[in-house]
């Protein structure tokens, strides 16, 4: 008896099930809208596993993820809504299960977020040297609520470091303190006492026992007129 | 040497003295301040005149080293306490005589000089006040 293999009346072997199950792709869901975020049922990939995406805890990973979110989305469909989603909301959340898996967002964020990134990154490296001139400001006797004045320079954008603002203003101050250096330095000079006529002719380097001599003889080396 | 200084030479004096280029003409001078030491009314009373200024109280010398010129040069100054009782001369300025500017300095000199000594303003004072009023 053949055993195998077996048959059944309709000729198809009886060991295996007539349909087989494929991976499981299921139906792509209407993604549900709620404050900006879209939610996608079906975030499967072909090979039924969920794609893991890291958590973000700050700016820099949040922008790795609006730029690499789009693999995530593996249906055109799916793209198509969350990329419309995006560009009407600027920013939206991609969930599964209640857990973010990417976010997407629209070019125009993007720049803003770009922008916003490369501007934290200029106020970090800026952040050491305010420290520096703060430091010398106080040093140099400058109210610290000046000092502060000039370092934060409020846009119409908001709030802004200014170090040029606030180094000139250190620059004057220093000047300030060179000239009142300078002062006090005048104010310790002896001040000019009236001369006698010993000294005059001394600093002239005269000889005045001579002179006198000579006017005394009615021979000075002078010429007078009294009108 | 004098018992006690009978000429004192103002800081800005001094200036104009030493600003004189020609070593001759400082002699002069020196000479002239010597004449001065030894007659505190050795120059002529000024006034005061518009273009001068009010130098009341003043005195003028002209001065040079010895040439066939006239002299060239003005000294300017006044007796303290006051021209009825001169204890001292004050040497207010020393300038060139072609132009009044030994005239404008002392002026500037005159009245601060005045409340330097503890003296009013000649503004404030008439000519008998002074000791200038003719007798």
């Amino acid at each position: 008896m053949a055993l195998w293999p077996f048959r059944r009346p309709s000729g198809a072997p009886a060991c295996f099930p007539t349909t087989r199950p494929g991976p499981a792709l299921g139906k792509i869901s209407a993604p549900h809208r709620h404050h900006g975020t879209v939610v996608l049922d079906n975030m499967l990939t072909n090979t039924g596993k969920a794609r893991i995406v890291k958590p973000m805890t700050n700016l820099a990973q949040l922008l790795s993820t609006v730029q690499s979110s789009e693999f995530a989305l593996d249906s055109s469909k799916l793209r198509g809504t969350a990329t419309k989603r995006a560009d009407t909301e600027g920013l939206v959340k991609i969930a599964k299960y209640n857990r973010t898996v990417g976010y997407l967002a629209s070019p125009a964020v993007v720049e803003e977020l770009v922008g916003a990134a490369d501007e934290l990154a200029q106020t970090r490296r800026e952040l050491p040297l305010a420290g520096t001139l703060l430091s010398t400001a106080l040093r140099l006797g400058i109210d610290p609520e000046t000092a502060v004045q000039a370092l934060v320079a409020n846009r119409e954008d908001g709030a802004h470091i200014d170090l040029a603002n606030l180094a000139s203003l250190i620059e004057t101050a220093a000047d300030n303190l060179d000239a009142a250096a300078v002062a006090r330095q005048r104010l310790q000079m002896p001040a000019d006492q009236d001369l006698t006529l010993e000294e005059v002719a001394s600093e002239l380097g005269l000889d005045l026992a001579e002179i006198r001599a000579n006017v005394n003889a009615g021979s000075a080396a002078a010429q007078y007129a009294t009108s | 040497m004098s018992a006690y200084n009978r000429v004192y030479v103002l800081p800005a004096a001094r200036t104009d003295i030493k600003g004189l280029g020609d070593p001759g003409v400082r002699k002069a001078v020196v000479s002239a301040l010597v004449e001065i030491e030894r007659n505190l009314e050795f120059g002529p009373l000024l006034e005061a005149r518009g273009s001068t200024g009010d130098l009341r109280g003043c005195r003028k010398v002209y001065v040079d080293k010895p040439t066939d010129q006239k002299p060239r040069f003005r000294v300017v100054y006044w007796c303290a306490p006051s021209e009825r009782r001169p204890r001292q001369a004050r040497i207010l300025a020393v300038g060139a005589r072609a132009e009044l500017g030994a005239y404008q300095l002392a002026a500037d000199r005159y009245n601060a000089d005045r409340l330097a000594q503890g003296l009013l303003p000649v503004e404030d004072l008439d000519d008998r006040s002074l000791g200038v009023e003719p007798e």
